[in-house]
């Protein structure tokens, strides 16, 4: 059994429903969309799941054979990595549909002008 | 020859920032190719570009920010296809393309090839670049030729004519950034044949290099991947 200290549990408990209630309230202002709220609850419940039942992270640990805290770190880290790789997805598709859109902007803006031109003919 | 006058093209201008040079360019292609539709692409200038190309009688489309040569010549590409032109011709607004050797591109096209390349390099022309822009190219030449299967010369030259299904091909896939060497292989790997015409070009009458000597290491790792990652990227519709 892994033994965390109870203000340490509580801390991380407060933790968890602080990040709640800012995703919550982001998604309520219309700041943050729903898509990617799922990344950031996620987030919180597996910070929760490590306050409240330590021993999966010991589980981890016999498993990839590592210190309880190093494993911390590598589960933090290949979390954050997948975050970082997912929001590069989401940049590089932004990219695209704006790139068209601008494209399509120019070739609209083109027309109307031929057109006013040409009433005006 | 006589074939390629019956036919629409359309000369596609880029142009960011450049009214120092834009009237003259376009005034050049006018003499040259007065058959050919002019067509300018403002890349989001801040500067006067848009309406000294329209003054000179040039179309004009506008781009509502700066976006990338790429992004600018694939608009060209887009109104080509929409409006049905048989051949697009990319000449840059800084003045470094010579208007007079267009018709020569056109003319390469007859032969059922899909792009002609005016390049610098085939015969030795009066082109001495300066010696890490020369590595680059040798570098890309090497690469490009490897991956084509035959030699090709000059890959960087923005200078180039495309025919009806180059144009098509290239509305769907355009880097927006250094286009020209990736446009290579994605021709290729669509099964279309590009022929190297030897040019003379005049160099720089106004304005810089897009490529500076800072960008130059991000110009050389971005084009190589970009090169690598074409030839195992999926097919167009496949």
């Amino acid at each position: 059994m892994m033994e965390i200290a109870t203000h340490l549990r509580v801390i991380i408990g407060i933790l968890c429903f602080a990040l709640v209630g800012i995703i919550i309230e982001l998604i309520r202002q219309n700041r943050l969309k729903e898509h990617y709220a799922i990344i950031w609850l996620l987030t919180a419940l597996s910070i929760f799941i490590f306050g409240i039942w330590p021993d999966s992270l010991n589980l981890i640990s016999r498993f990839v054979r590592l210190h309880h805290l190093t494993t911390l770190f590598m589960v933090a880290f290949l979390f954050l990595l997948a975050i970082v790789l997912h929001f590069t997805l989401a940049i590089s598709q932004l990219f695209d549909r704006n790139k068209r859109l601008t494209q399509e902007v120019a070739w609209l803006k083109f027309e109307l002008e031929q057109m006013k031109g040409q009433e005006q003919n | 020859m006589d074939q390629t006058l019956s036919k629409k093209t359309l000369i596609i201008v880029p142009a960011y920032n450049e009214d120092g040079s834009i009237a003259r360019v376009v005034e050049h292609i006018g003499k040259n190719v007065p058959q050919a539709d002019i067509l300018v692409v403002d890349d989001g200038s801040t500067d006067r570009t848009a309406r000294r190309a329209r003054e000179s009688g040039a179309m004009v489309m506008s781009l509502p920010y700066n976006m990338g040569i790429g992004t600018a010549v694939q608009s060209g590409f887009l109104f080509a296809k929409q409006k049905g032109y048989h051949f697009a011709v990319q000449v840059d607004g800084d003045g470094q393309h010579p208007a007079s050797e267009i018709p020569r591109l056109l003319a390469a096209l007859e032969n059922g090839v899909d792009m002609a390349i005016g390049s610098r390099f085939v015969q030795s022309t009066n082109y001495r670049p300066p010696f890490f822009r020369a590595v680059g190219i040798k570098i890309f030449a090497f690469l490009v030729s490897l991956i084509v299967g035959k030699r090709v010369y000059d890959t960087t030259s923005g200078f180039r004519a495309c025919g009806r299904k180059a144009i098509v091909l290239l509305t769907e896939t355009y880097p927006h950034d250094y286009p020209e060497v990736e446009a290579l292989i994605t021709l290729h790997r669509n099964g279309m044949r590009f022929v190297e015409v030897p040019v003379e070009m005049n160099y720089r009458q106004e304005g810089k290099s897009s490529i500076s000597a800072k960008v130059g290491l991000y110009y050389m790792m971005k084009v190589t991947l970009a090169v690598l990652v074409a030839v195992i990227k999926r097919r167009n519709g496949k």
